[in-house]
């Protein structure tokens, strides 16, 4: 499968047909999903007649839009016209199809791309592995015995595995860049508030954002400038203009003022995630450091919020039916209808606090290096790992550097090292806030000096 | 202060409250859960967060 800027290159240009684009992503999802797990529903039909209708408004002289004949697929918790939103859940699949789409599905399929599937996550997006229990484990196609990362693990790997160039997730506390990071892909957790959310359920809604997945930076941003624009229907929306990134990527990574986030991000887990980020600061060479203080307090403040908010979204699934849900996710949401009030309201007083710290930090610096996830993909069902010599339980562990850049919106591109013959780890390139893209220059820098890149896993014995 | 008898006891008279009834494997699992979320917050609440800083929730009267 070719990547969205050449699809819609193609298509627009008759070179190829959408239809034939996406047979061959609906054949390569049939060859290829049974072993990786990632789609939960595929949309062959409507899939083949949306591209019927992007080939006929080509042949009439109609624009088909920037994104024309592209397949992408969305993380379940999207509503999609006609669909049950499972949100990765039992509880959910009784309820009746979405009536309409989420403003981002919609606002790609008037950009000319075709949906072709929903894509597996953990339970209400509470995870970093996508080990559903429900609807089973979302596997990496780098390697079948390993997770996918979470809580967006079905679209990283449908990514990675070539089933689709472009997919949506979401990521509340690191759940696009975790599993960006470990399938080997490039994932953009964009601004809190630049894109629209409505119909997407929700989890943590202090910290949820949407974000897209792809083998590109250029795809990235193609399908970031399509989803940005104000929208009433989210609050939390930004009403700013649109900044289209996809025309600034060639400017290069000069003039911007390059660090490494030291401290917290600095230590702990596997010395690859920490050596990558070093192969990346040398690229561009980046040789300051500079603290993000108390981001541990950070991390833990995000901790506390989003277990609140959780827990309250779901106290009526919780009062009725607790069986029901994942018995990986089920204790935690329960145990977060007793947090105390004061943990909370303080908690959220605390991020104003460190919002500050963190603007002062931008105010020298433009970009700052971080890696991704404390390890490369764990083992499915792996319960334990080394962080700083002691054990710790892996899956909440892996947003460990992940969560308190969420926790203050900033924007991040999760960008996948390339390490020939070894598993993928990512960096996090992060930006001030609304600056995706200084982050998405510095990606798009990196990926033409062959430091990270996404190629399409090789997938033993499958075909197509 | 939070050890974890007094989380248990804590989660035995909460959670009716919260109308929540749960079988003995989500108690354990919930007590568990609610001694980490003590111990993290406590990261929080330690920390000394002057008067005049101001949580900043996303509301548009």
């Amino acid at each position: 499968m070719s990547d969205v800027a050449t699809i819609a290159h193609d298509v627009r240009t008759r070179k190829t047909s959408a239809q034939d684009v996406v047979s061959a992503a609906l054949a390569c999802i049939a060859a290829r999903n049974p072993a990786i797990n990632a789609f939960t529903c595929v949309l062959g039909d409507e899939a083949l007649a949306a591209a019927t209708r992007i080939d006929e408004a080509i042949a009439a002289g109609r624009d088909p839009g920037p994104l024309a004949g592209v397949p992408f697929a969305v993380k379940n918790l999207f509503d999609v016209a006609g669909v049950v939103t499972l949100a990765g859940s039992k509880i959910h699949a009784d309820r009746p199809p979405a009536s309409r789409d989420a403003t981002a599905v919609a606002w790609l399929r008037a950009a000319g791309a075709v949906l072709v599937g929903a894509l597996n996550m953990d339970e209400y997006a509470y995870g970093f592995t996508t080990e559903n229990t429900h609807y089973g484990p979302t596997r990496n196609p780098r390697d079948l015995t390993r997770v996918a990362g979470g809580s967006s693990g079905g679209s990283a790997a449908a990514v990675a595995a070539g089933m689709v160039p472009l997919a949506l997730g979401s990521d509340t506390n690191g759940s696009i860049r975790v599993p960006a990071a470990l399938c080997g892909v490039f994932g953009l957790k964009p601004t809190y508030g630049r894109l629209s959310r409505a119909g997407a359920v929700l989890f943590a809604s202090s910290f949820d954002h949407i974000g897209p997945c792809a083998r590109t930076t250029r795809d990235l941003a193609l399908a970031f400038d399509v989803l940005q624009g104000p929208d009433a229907a989210d609050p939390v929306c930004t009403a700013r203009p649109a900044e289209p990134c996809a025309g600034e990527l060639d400017r290069g990574s000069a003039g911007l003022r390059i660090a490494i986030a030291d401290g917290h991000f600095s230590t702990g887990g596997a010395p690859e995630c920490h050596d990558a980020v070093a192969r990346v600061a040398d690229a561009l060479a980046a040789t300051r450091s500079v603290l993000l203080p108390e981001a541990h307090r950070a991390r833990a403040a995000a901790f506390v919020i989003t277990t609140s908010e959780g827990a309250q979204l779901h106290l009526e699934s919780l009062r009725t039916r607790a069986k029901d849900f994942d018995p990986l996710i089920r204790d935690r949401f329960l145990a977060g209808t007793l947090v105390p009030a004061a943990f909370y309201a303080r908690a959220q007083r605390f991020r104003a606090w460190f919002r500050d710290r963190v603007r002062e930090v931008f105010r020298d610096v433009d970009v700052l290096l971080a890696p991704t996830t404390p390890w490369p993909a764990p083992k499915i069902g792996q319960e334990m790992s080394v962080f700083n010599g002691a054990e710790v339980p892996t899956r909440p562990m892996m947003g460990i550097f992940t969560q308190p850049l969420s926790f203050v919106g900033l924007p991040v591109v999760s960008v996948p090292v390339t390490r020939p013959g070894a598993l993928p780890v990512g960096v996090q390139v992060i930006a001030a806030p609304w600056n995706e893209r200084a982050a998405l220059r510095v990606a798009a820098t990196l990926e033409a000096a062959g430091i990270v890149a996404a190629p399409a896993a090789e997938l033993q014995g499958a075909q197509g | 202060m939070n050890d974890f008898a007094t989380i248990a006891a804590y989660v035995d008279h909460a959670a009716p409250l919260m109308g929540l009834t749960l079988t003995p494997e989500q108690r354990d699992g919930v007590i568990r859960n609610l001694a980490t979320t003590f111990a993290v917050a406590q990261l929080v609440m330690e920390f000394p967060l002057p008067d005049d800083v101001d949580a900043a929730p996303v509301f548009h009267p």
